[in-house]
């Protein structure tokens, strides 16, 4: 039962085996942390996601969906929770799909309990991190979104390392004008460095211009 | 003394005669010599007398002396001493005549009896004359003759009228004689009784015609009038009609003869022939209705002479041989006789007449057109009083059927003996009570025993002990059921103590004496062996192929103890966890523990259920609930069901009969009919793969369980070959899985079949 207030992890299971999904019910809760236990992918798939840090385990073996077509759902949805497959002995070319694709960690049965709670706690790092870079891309863009035209211009102009004469020049206005909306995005953008500001321009994926 | 009258006229003129010629011959006494007179006497055995008034002979003659047997010498004797000879009886009569013919000069002629002095009798006749001077009595003269030899004949012509008249009385036969000139008849006594006329009636012809049979008048007419004209011999019968209307048959045979006179006259007999007749007709009558006999029953008669020729042959005979009675009397009959059978009868029959027994042979004889036939003759001697063979009879009986149904009889009686004793079929004829009546060699040969010592025994007794009962029970369906038969199976004891598996089939039919049981054993020994060892077999390769199918589906089945197994692993851990942090969370530690028991079970349940299915099990049928059975199996194969990534689905009738199986081999069944389904279903992308088992009630006491893919379905081409062993179309496959299937369901008296579905798939289906 996971309620508004309570902001600990969650950790999803996918499996169809009672007896292995109640297992894992109870391991995830004795580490403190929320679990959300489901007998079939389609039901998880359903679910509306979440704002607290969370991983999935996965059964990569269900009746209705495999654990591949499920971790391919989620890509196409655009959701980036850490999966940690489970899987039975030697199921070599599903691993190696399945971490091609981005899944955070393999646990064969019988499963182990350090491995599995250790697992998780990769899996919930990850996400937290993940759902971290997630915010403060949000908030840059959010900054870039409240820069003018010609501000979103120099910016890009700036970190491609262009200085402000050469700028002046490719914009056809005078140096000044530069220097003035040179401050304006380095306040807007709340970049305390020339540095500053080409991270963020990575971090938005901006494209390095070329003159 | 009487005498007959004709006779005693004759004689009496006779001696008249003689004595006028002898008192004339006296009178010429002068002329005559006495030697004459003398010899006279002599050759006619006669003498003369003379006695005179005073009583005394005067004279007698030489041959008076003779007759008497006394000397002449010594004179003529007194008359005292002539009277001392004649015969006592005679002698008071002769003393009277004499005396009356002395006093009253009377003549006399009586016959009388003297003794001669040397005792011999003679008959003597005296006639005396007497002669007479002027009308007194001068005495008698008289002739004496020697009448013995005519007297004797007298007597023996009385005799002999007597034998004749009682010969005719006794023989019915009187005897006539007829001048048809005169038309005088005379009748013997018998011929008056025969014609029942008084004895004084005078015969003539219409008296006899008066008498004669209306229908016979006119030819008895016929025959006296010419008789009478051509006086030629007669013969002839009629009938005559007595006055009470009874009838007579007579007989009369008539001589004829031409008398003295030179008329004629016929002398003849009648015969009385009525019993005759009535015997002749009692005989022809019998006769005819011996022959009608003869002719109507269905045997033949021949009779012989004593020498075996035959003197007589019924008709019915020679029809049957289609010849004449020429061509078989006498020895004709041997070329009807069959020639195989000749020389037997030829043999039989010469030792019948030598030793004078009756005899019986069986012969063929041939038939007018042709095929001989069997018969029996019955040869029988007819004897006189003297014991003396005077015929043989036979008596020839068609007994061809007979023949045949009794080579029929023998044919079948030789087969069904050839059947019983030489078949290698053990046969037992046991009656109500279970005691063995006959057993054939063969099966005492088999159980070791000689036949006596098992006719007589129980035949529950040579059973093995646990099979009695039933046995048993079957015997008395027979014996309920007569002519109905029935079959089972159960276990023999040899003598030796051996046990043998026979196969018996037997059927109870009525006889007199009560129903038999007829029982037909077949030792199945080597078969049950041999049943037994393909049983074991196929259990070998059912338990192989279980094995193999459970190495299959290790990694599910691994799978399968690894879920509880983690469950349990993961529990614990988890527990311990709540156990051992700052505030324990005792809950959770509890259900955990729960979880842990639950799923521990579980695993221990899946590796039971992999025991049981890997188990080197005997054959052991249970009644047992099928979808018990479909459920245990479908929880064993969850793992393979889920890494085919398939649905399986029940769908199990509510109440179904239990059925007689091997629960283990039912399993086995199962799992390869759902392992199957989801093979086939391992290229379906395009729909759900889904495989369900479905139960439902066949029959009273069947089952059927139908498994349904939808799968690609069956290669028709390949359909045929499914369920041959060592087939697959997998590349991993054995192909034991729907063989060894099928011969399970089959050892289970039921049967495995596939068929298409209407949409996609198949339906593996089988009954039990």
């Amino acid at each position: 039962v996971t309620h508004p207030s309570d902001t600990r992890p969650i950790v999803f299971i996918v499996d169809d085996d009672p007896s292995v999904r109640e297992a894992l019910g109870r391991l995830v809760r004795s580490a403190d942390l929320r679990a959300e236990a489901f007998a079939s992918a389609e039901e998880f798939l359903g679910l509306a996601r979440t704002d607290a840090p969370s991983c999935l385990l996965l059964d990569v073996r269900l009746p209705d969906l495999s654990g591949l077509d499920v971790q391919r759902r989620m890509v196409d949805a655009n959701n980036d929770m850490p999966i940690v497959f489970i899987t039975g002995h030697g199921d070599i070319p599903t691993t190696v799909r399945a971490m091609k694709a981005g899944a955070v960690e393999f646990l064969t049965k019988p499963l182990v309990d350090g491995d599995v709670l250790e697992s998780i706690r990769q899996a919930i790092a990850r996400d937290r991190a993940v759902r971290e870079h997630q915010a403060e891309t949000a908030h840059l863009r959010t900054r870039r979104a409240s820069l003018t035209a010609r501000e979103g211009e120099i910016m890009a102009w700036v970190v491609s390392g262009l200085l402000n004469k050469q700028i002046a020049g490719e914009l056809g206005i005078s140096e000044e004008t530069v220097k003035v909306h040179r401050g304006h995005v380095m306040r807007k953008m709340g970049a305390g460095s020339l540095a500053d500001l080409v991270r963020m321009s990575e971090r938005l994926g901006m494209h390095r211009k070329h003159a | 003394m009487t005498m007959n009258d004709d006779e005693d006229e004759l004689l009496r003129s006779v001696a008249l005669k003689n004595a006028s010629s002898i008192l004339i011959a006296r009178q010429r006494a002068e002329q005559r010599s006495e030697f004459y007179l003398t010899e006279g006497q002599r050759l006619a055995h006669m003498g003369s007398w003379a006695l005179n008034a005073a009583g005394f002979f005067d004279y007698w003659s030489p041959e008076l002396f003779r007759i008497h047997g006394l000397d002449p010498a010594l004179g003529a004797p007194d008359l005292k001493e002539y009277l001392g000879r004649v015969h006592t009886q005679d002698r008071q009569v002769m003393t009277e005549t004499i005396e009356k013919m002395r006093c009253d000069g009377s003549g006399c002629d009586v016959k009388h009896r003297i003794v001669r002095p040397d005792g011999e009798p003679r008959y003597v006749r005296w006639v005396g004359v007497p002669l007479s001077d002027a009308a007194a009595s001068t005495g008698v003269v008289g002739i004496a003759m020697d009448v013995t030899e005519q007297e004797h004949l007298a007597q023996e012509l009385r005799r002999r009228e007597a034998f004749l008249a009682e010969a005719q009385r006794l023989s019915h036969t009187g005897s006539f004689g007829w001048s048809p000139s005169t038309g005088d008849i005379v009748w013997s006594e018998e011929t008056f009784r025969i014609f029942q006329y008084d004895h004084t009636t005078k015969p003539t012809i219409e008296r006899v015609l008066q008498r004669v049979h209306p229908a016979d008048a006119a030819l008895v007419k016929q025959t006296v009038e010419r008789a009478s004209q051509d006086g030629k011999d007669f013969e002839h019968e009629y009938r005559l009609v007595m006055p009470d209307g009874s009838v007579k048959h007579v007989h009369v045979v008539a001589h004829s003869a031409v008398d003295g006179a030179g008329s004629l006259e016929f002398v003849g007999a009648v015969m009385d022939v009525t019993a005759a007749k009535r015997a002749e007709d009692r005989i022809r009558h019998n006769e005819r209705e011996l022959r009608t006999t003869l002719d109507t029953i269905p045997t033949s008669v021949v009779s012989t002479l004593p020498d075996g020729s035959v003197d007589f042959v019924s008709q019915r005979w020679l029809d049957y041989v289609g010849c004449s009675r020429e061509e078989i009397l006498g020895w004709g009959w041997m070329k009807t006789t069959h020639p195989d059978d000749l020389d037997p009868v030829l043999n039989g029959w010469q030792a019948a007449r030598a030793a004078g027994e009756s005899l019986e042979i069986e012969a063929r004889f041939r038939q007018a057109d042709g095929p001989y036939r069997w018969f029996m003759n019955r040869v029988v001697p007819l004897r006189d009083d003297n014991g003396t063979i005077v015929k043989w009879y036979a008596a020839i009986h068609d007994i061809e059927d007979r023949k045949r149904a009794e080579a029929r009889l023998r044919e079948s009686e030789e087969q069904w003996r050839d059947v019983f004793e030489n078949n290698p079929t053990m046969y037992f004829i046991v009656d109500s009570g279970g005691t063995v009546v006959a057993v054939n060699p063969y099966g005492a040969e088999q159980l070791g025993y000689e036949m006596a010592e098992l006719v007589g025994q129980e035949v529950l007794g040579i059973l093995q002990e646990p099979d009695r009962e039933s046995v048993r029970d079957n015997v008395a369906r027979c014996l309920k059921q007569l002519g109905l038969p029935r079959s089972w199976e159960a276990r023999k004891v040899r003598k030796d103590g051996t046990v043998i598996w026979v196969r018996e089939t037997a059927k109870a039919v009525p006889r007199a004496n009560g129903p038999l049981v007829l029982i037909a054993c077949e030792n199945i020994t080597e078969q049950k062996r041999a049943e037994e060892a393909l049983r074991q077999a196929q259990a070998d390769l059912a338990h192989v192929s279980r094995v193999t199918t459970l190495g299959e589906m290790a990694a599910s089945i691994a799978h399968e103890v690894d879920q509880p197994l983690s469950g349990v692993v993961i529990n614990a851990n988890a527990c311990l966890r709540f156990l051992t942090g700052p505030s324990p969370n005792l809950d959770e530690v509890r259900d955990g523990l729960h979880a842990i028991a639950r799923d521990g079970r579980r695993a221990s349940e899946v590796i039971a259920r992999i025991r049981a299915l890997a188990r080197r099990a005997q054959t052991d049928k249970e009644p047992l609930d099928i979808n018990d059975v479909i459920g245990e199996v479908v929880a064993l194969a969850e793992g393979e069901a889920r890494r085919a990534r398939a649905r399986v689905r029940t769908e199990l009738a509510a109440t179904l009969p239990r059925v007689l199986g091997d629960r283990v081999q039912m399993q086995q069944v199962v799992l390869n009919l759902l392992l199957n389904g989801l093979d086939a279903m391992h290229d379906v992308v395009d729909r759900p793969r889904e495989l369900v088992i479905r139960t439902e009630r066949e029959a009273a006491d069947r089952v059927r369980v139908a498994v349904r893919d939808s799968g690609s379905g069956i290669d028709p081409q390949r359909a045929p070959r499914m369920f041959d062993a060592f087939y697959t179309t997998k590349p991993g496959g054995m192909g034991m899985g729907l063989s060894i299937s099928r011969s399970i369901v089959e050892q289970h008296g039921g049967r495995l079949w596939a068929v298409p579905n209407e949409g996609p798939g198949t339906t593996f289906q089988f009954t039990v």
